[in-house]
């Protein structure tokens, strides 16, 4: 079984030698053209007109296209509304306006130079108070809403009025945006592309190009990191050289410059959410009352969902009683946000989680004693806001216990004692939790297939519709076929993500990859298994073939088989001992006429959130964690250090243990980064300021926590799921909001008085005037 | 002298011979586009991610050995390796069929996710493993960390790479300048150097001198000749398109420039040192300067860039100007007609305009040494610790005699168009009280002084208060003898 065993990443060898292929790493053709992007140079106004006589003359440019070339040049996951080329309306700064196809980057930076592009500008909206007061809305969500929260206000004990503000978060997936389209005949198209969704990729270029979508494949072998930005924001820019590819007849590669990539895609959508909180002396939620209001930039792009998923994240692990809780997303001129690993969830999350601290600092107790009455109930207090019953919930006990394993009283004193001694540092701790549902929202996307052949010599190909970004997906696919088969991992590949191999794929998105994909192999597996077991059974039972004598075909529920086990590169019967290898299997299937090949199609079950009434399993099941983090101010200057952070994870029954834990530490230090370092920065004009490492602040080494542990819970009451295990991409980020709580936390010991103020993120210049307020 | 009108270099094992304006080209786009070498990435082209992370070999040991050090290639021109040996990642493993230890202790323990930045962790960590176990020094948590610095990921969290790092047995890891010992190469890289390169074509030239005296005479010939040490800014601006070097001339064969020495009186830096080979030398002479140091930029970056450099960028946020200035350092300029120094705390005129005239160049950087009685502070703040331009930064000098001050050298750096020295703070304090009250006095009158601007990196308002607040931390500090 390699099922739960932690098995190197099925790229580390490549990886590590440099041999794996990213989609600029292919090697140029003779033929092969550049594309270039020019931006818009406003934030906002109406485009008069694109001079670009002047680049044409300039040796190696071949053309300069606008959306105009462009059969369709809409587009858009929900709403097809954004233009791939602006056409007419300027959305937002540094929008695609028109490419440059060359032979090289030089020629591309002149003719950049000598493009005029004339606009009428008009006033931008650069903010949500802005659009609030426009009323530049992109939709409206309906409200959850439970009890009677109004007069449970009205009643309750404790009132806090509050407004809760995050930022955005730039993805900075190593690899920016990159696709390389070849021409083939009939009018075909071949993409490789650097996209969480190949599907969609082939859908917006055929739609674009007004191809048919036979007429376009997708590949994906690889992504440098995803998160989210590669899931809609893709497509476009794979348009852009399929244009080119399309109108010269030759290959065209795009591959944005991290500057480019940063000023042009969308981000993580930045939030404001205003609230009242009612609970009593003990610090029991009583009700709540929430409007959210997300920035969704110039696009609907993915928007809806995103404030649909914030909306369900805003209980965190936490039971309320009554609530209501209400979203709007906004239209801004600014890049069109977009999905970032928590989807609107950590968003969600974290407003709870800032509210429960605030409670905390109110009433001078401890923030965990808070969490601990309010977390969901094993068997009352367990019904989330829309109605979905939290199933097998283990949230209690992973509060409980990581408040044991990680000392949590001790590092209490600790913290304590040290910020009642001299002035200059000043130390934070705080539990926050993660319940993080698991399906899309959108119920037609939680369905995909796979493809798996065994060849003659019993190695195995895998296809699927997942794609592989680093999350290790194929990874945990040639774990759940290789046990299938009884094999070895190194007896399965899995193949590059193609849509000639699978269809109508859903996007490797809402942490489903290996869920989906997963449990499609393991049904295409048992199929062929079916028919293996078969002819193990006429062998077993002493039937010879021959030329003459053929082995009768595979009737579906003719004989039982189970005796008949798949184990160490063998089939065996459990009954006699016989035993067949694995390859003599395959060899005698195949002089058999016996299909070695198969196709299966998986959709989740059990979703049945109702759109209309807002109740019902909008969910298939939460994946669930919590963290503590302790963090270190100095007083000077604001800086933080994060101490300690222990974490402990509930992945179901783990398919790969290693695998998923470096997803919990990528996760946690992704979602520290958004809460203290990462300041999109931006000019006054709407301008993109830090668009690169040197003024964008992903997190280094020496930011993770000095100590940083993190242990799995067991669990294996996950019957919901392939091999009862769980999803794990997303849930973690939202354990990064520790460290951002620690730090009101550490506020809080200087502000006894009042409620610490702060936004996310919480850099030092944040923290320091802040600190400055209490003086 | 012979001259040679090409760069000579090796690439793991290939030997090569650069002609023309490829000179020019960034060593990584050379490696992905020429060479089919594409293991190396280039990601942000402006030497602040790591994932363009080759070896580079320039100089050899006491034993005849090469030190192969870390380096940012997407930054770093054709024109600065000649002579020298880069070993990218595809030259990291063994052969065919055997990995290197690093790579052996990143797949087992999941150090790679995506991929993308691994074969930039992967020569870094092998840089790491050269420098320590030439040294004979064990790998620490902490060492890790340091040598790692310089290499973002954005999928691990960098935990399993810590673990990758931290599970290396020094005794087996296998040393590469070992394997690309090849006496013949190691000969001809110092033939090499003892030639000077001159190169021209179109409305382009190039210049490697290997004595003073031909840099001089090139540099009164052509005045706007852009003299380029490592590149490590250069190299951005030419990246982003902000600036083209048309006539440039690198001084790293001319060996008098390479000197750091010192003796009972000052330090003196050659214009070539390198960062990291000045936080060598300085480890205990300077434990100050050599904190600074750490923090000042990532491995790559201070194995490329110098002092020097540095100095003549003149950054208002320079991370070791503040440093030099309350030292009383001096630029020593040379030029045909003679050599001067000028006091750094002079040498800025204005943003950006140095006092320096078109013939001269700087040869070094002459660092009084502390004074038994002195006590110095250096504070940076950024936005992230580590690998960070700074917001602000402080250098503050002291001597206390009893409990009087006798002597104050502050300079500030992030809070104008300069790095600038407080002269009227410094010559008020002078004989008055080491208490907490004089620094509070002085922390409310620096705002006479000093002029902030707001920009991304931080606001005038959050400048001006961490400027204060570097005084009450300076007094804190030294009043109760904590080093922060």
């Amino acid at each position: 079984m390699t099922v739960g065993k932690n098995i190197a990443h099925d790229s580390a060898r490549t990886h590590v030698t440099g041999e794996s292929i990213f989609v600029d790493d292919r090697p140029m053709l003779k033929n092969e053209l550049l594309v270039g992007v020019m931006g818009a140079p406003v934030s906002a106004g109406i485009l008069k007109s694109i001079d670009f006589q002047e680049a044409l003359k300039i040796p190696g440019v071949l053309a300069v296209y606008t959306g105009a070339d462009f059969s369709n040049n809409k587009w858009g996951t929900i709403v097809s509304e954004q233009p791939i080329l602006i056409d007419y309306q300027v959305g937002y700064i540094d929008e695609p306006i028109c490419i440059i196809a060359a032979e090289n980057e030089e020629a591309i930076a002149k003719a950049k130079k000598c493009i005029k592009i004339y606009i009428d500008e008009i006033p931008a909206i650069l903010n949500i108070e802005d659009a609030i007061k426009e009323n530049k809305t992109i939709c409206t969500a309906t409200p959850f809403i439970r009890g009677n929260t109004d007069q449970a206000l009205a009643k309750a004990p404790h009132v806090l009025k509050g407004e809760f503000e995050c930022g955005g978060q730039e993805h900075f997936y190593m690899e920016s945006q990159a696709s390389i389209v070849y021409p083939l005949e009939d009018g075909q198209l071949e993409i490789h592309s650097s996209s969480q969704h190949p599907s969609e990729t082939q859908h917006v270029v055929a739609h674009a190009l007004h191809l048919d979508f036979s007429q376009v494949v997708c590949v994906v072998k690889r992504m440098g990191g995803g998160f989210g930005g590669k899931e809609s924001q893709a497509a476009h820019f794979a348009a852009m050289a399929a244009l080119v590819a399309h109108k010269l007849k030759r290959p065209a590669r795009i591959a944005l410059t991290k500057d480019d990539d940063m000023m042009m895609t969308g981000k993580r959508h930045p939030f404001k959410n205003f609230y009242e909180i009612g609970f009593d002396q003990n610090g029991k939620i009583l009700a709540l009352k929430a409007k959210l209001y997300a920035n969704g930039g110039a696009y609907t792009d993915l928007t809806p969902s995103i404030l649909d998923r914030a909306m369900f994240h805003i209980d965190g692990c936490y039971f309320l009683e009554n609530c209501h809780i209400e979203g709007i997303a906004l239209r801004t001129n600014q890049h069109s946000n977009t999905a970032f690993r928590g989807f609107g969830g950590p968003q969600g999350n974290m407003t709870i989680e800032s509210i429960i601290e605030d409670i905390a600092h109110f009433l001078k107790k401890d923030s965990f004693e808070i969490r601990k009455i309010n977390i969901y109930g094993k068997v009352d207090r367990n019904k989330t806001p829309y109605g979905q019953i939290v199933d097998n919930n283990i949230l209690p006990d992973i509060f409980e216990r990581l408040f044991e394993t990680s000392n949590y009283i001790k590092l209490r004193e600790e913290v304590t004692k040290f910020n009642q001694g001299q002035k200059g540092k000043l130390r934070g701790l705080s539990m926050t939790g993660c319940k993080f549902g698991i399906a899309f929202t959108a119920r037609f996307l939680n369905q995909g297939n796979a493809l798996v052949n065994i060849h003659l010599d019993g190695t195995i190909q895998v296809s699927t519709g997942a794609t592989e970004m680093g999350q290790g997906v194929n990874t945990k696919i040639q774990q759940i076929a290789s046990s299938a088969f009884g094999l070895s991992q190194n007896k399965v590949r899995v193949m590059a993500t193609s849509t000639e191999k699978n269809h109508n794929t859903s996007p490797t998105a809402a942490s489903s990859g290996a869920d989906i994909n997963g449990a499609a192999t393991l049904k295409a597996c048992e199929k062929i298994k079916a028919r293996l077991r078969w002819i193990a059974h006429l062998h077993f039972s002493g039937i010879a073939f021959n030329d003459s004598h053929e082995y009768a075909p595979y009737i579906e529920g003719a004989v039982r088989t189970d005796h008949l086990v798949f184990e160490s590169e063998m089939i065996k019967n459990t009954r006699t001992a016989q035993s067949l290898g694995w390859s003599e299997l395959i060899k005698i299937c195949y002089l058999n006429r016996v299909s070695l090949g198969d196709y299966a199609f998986f959709k989740t079950e059990n979703l049945g959130f109702n759109k209309k009434t807002l109740t019902g399993n909008a969910f298939n099941y939460f994946t669930n964690g919590a963290a503590v983090s302790m963090v270190e101010i100095d007083e000077y200057s604001g800086e933080l250090k994060v101490l300690q952070t222990n974490i402990l994870m509930d992945l179901g029954r783990s398919i790969n243990p290693g695998i998923d834990v470096g997803q919990v530490s990528g996760a946690f230090i992704q979602g520290m980064g958004w809460v203290t370092t990462e300041n999109l920065y931006y000019h006054e004009k709407g301008k993109l300021l830090s668009h690169s490492p040197t003024t964008y602040k992903i997190p280094n080494i020496q930011d993770t926590p000095r100590i940083f542990q993190i242990d799995l819970i067991e669990n294996n009451s996950n019957t919901q799921n392939v091999l009862r295990s769980k999803a794990v991409g997303e849930p973690p980020l939202l354990l990064g909001a520790s460290v951002w709580t620690a730090v009101k936390n550490a506020l809080g010991y200087r502000s006894p008085k009042t409620i610490p103020v702060l936004k996310s993120p919480a850099t030092s210049e944040a923290i320091l005037m802040e600190l400055i307020r209490y003086e | 002298m012979e001259k040679r009108n090409k760069i000579v270099t090796k690439i793991n094992h290939e030997r090569l011979e650069i002609e023309g304006d490829q000179a020019f080209t960034p060593l990584a786009h050379f490696l992905r586009s020429q060479k089919g070498l594409t293991g190396t990435k280039i990601v942000c082209a402006e030497g602040d991610c790591g994932a363009c992370t080759v070896l580079l070999g320039r100089e050899l040991d006491t034993e005849g050995k090469l030190i192969l050090k870390s380096v940012n290639s997407c930054i770093l021109p054709l024109y600065l390796i000649d002579g020298a040996q880069v070993i990218t990642v595809e030259g990291i493993q063994k052969n065919e069929t055997e990995l290197h230890e690093v790579q052996k202790a990143m797949i087992s323990c999941q150090g790679s996710q995506c991929g993308y930045c691994t074969p930039g962790f992967i020569c870094a960590m092998a840089g790491m493993v050269e420098k320590l176990k030439s040294e004979n020094k064990m790998i620490t948590e902490k060492r890790a960390k340091n040598f790692l610095t310089g290499n973002l990921c954005r999928c691990t969290g960098y935990k399993p790479i810590i673990d990758a790092a931290m599970s290396l047995d020094m005794n087996q890891v296998e040393m590469l300048n070992e394997r690309y010992g090849d006496p013949s190469w190691l000969l001809e890289m110092k033939a090499i150097k003892t030639q000077s390169v001159v190169m021209n074509f179109n409305d382009k030239s190039l210049f490697l001198p290997t004595t003073i005296e031909e840099a001089l005479q090139a540099k009164a010939k052509e005045g706007n000749l852009r003299l380029v040490a490592g590149s490590t800014d250069v190299g951005v601006v030419v990246n982003k398109g902000r600036l083209e070097t048309p006539k440039a001339m690198a001084l790293y064969h001319i060996d008098e420039l390479k000197k750091i020495q010192h003796d009972d009186d000052s330090f003196f830096i050659g214009a070539t040192v390198t960062l990291s080979e000045i936080e060598d030398y300085i480890e205990k002479l300077l434990p100050e300067f050599k904190k600074m140091l750490h923090i000042f930029a990532s491995p790559q970056i201070k194995n490329q860039a110098t002092l020097v450099g540095n100095v003549v960028n003149a950054s208002p946020i320079a991370d070791t100007i503040p440093f030099l200035m309350a030292m009383d350092a001096k630029v020593v300029l040379k030029s045909q007609y003679g050599q001067r120094s000028v006091e750094l705390k002079n040498f800025y005129k204005g943003y950006k305009q140095l006092d320096i005239k078109a013939e001269e160049i700087v040869i070094g950087i002459h660092i009084p040494r502390m004074k038994k009685n002195e006590q110095i502070r250096l504070y940076k703040v950024s936005m992230r610790k580590d690998l960070d331009i700074s917001a602000a930064t402080f250098a503050g000098v002291i001597e206390v005699d009893g409990d009087k001050i006798k002597q104050l050298r502050i300079a500030l750096g992030g809070i104008g168009p300069i790095v600038t020295r407080l002269p009227f703070i410094e010559s008020n304090s002078a004989g008055k009280e080491f208490k907490a009250e004089t620094f509070e006095a002085m922390a409310q009158s620096l705002p006479q002084f000093i002029n902030p601007l707001s920009d991304l990196r931080a606001s005038r308002e959050y400048r001006m208060i961490l400027s204060q607040n570097f005084f009450r931390k300076f007094f804190n500090e030294l009043s109760s003898g904590v080093h922060s």
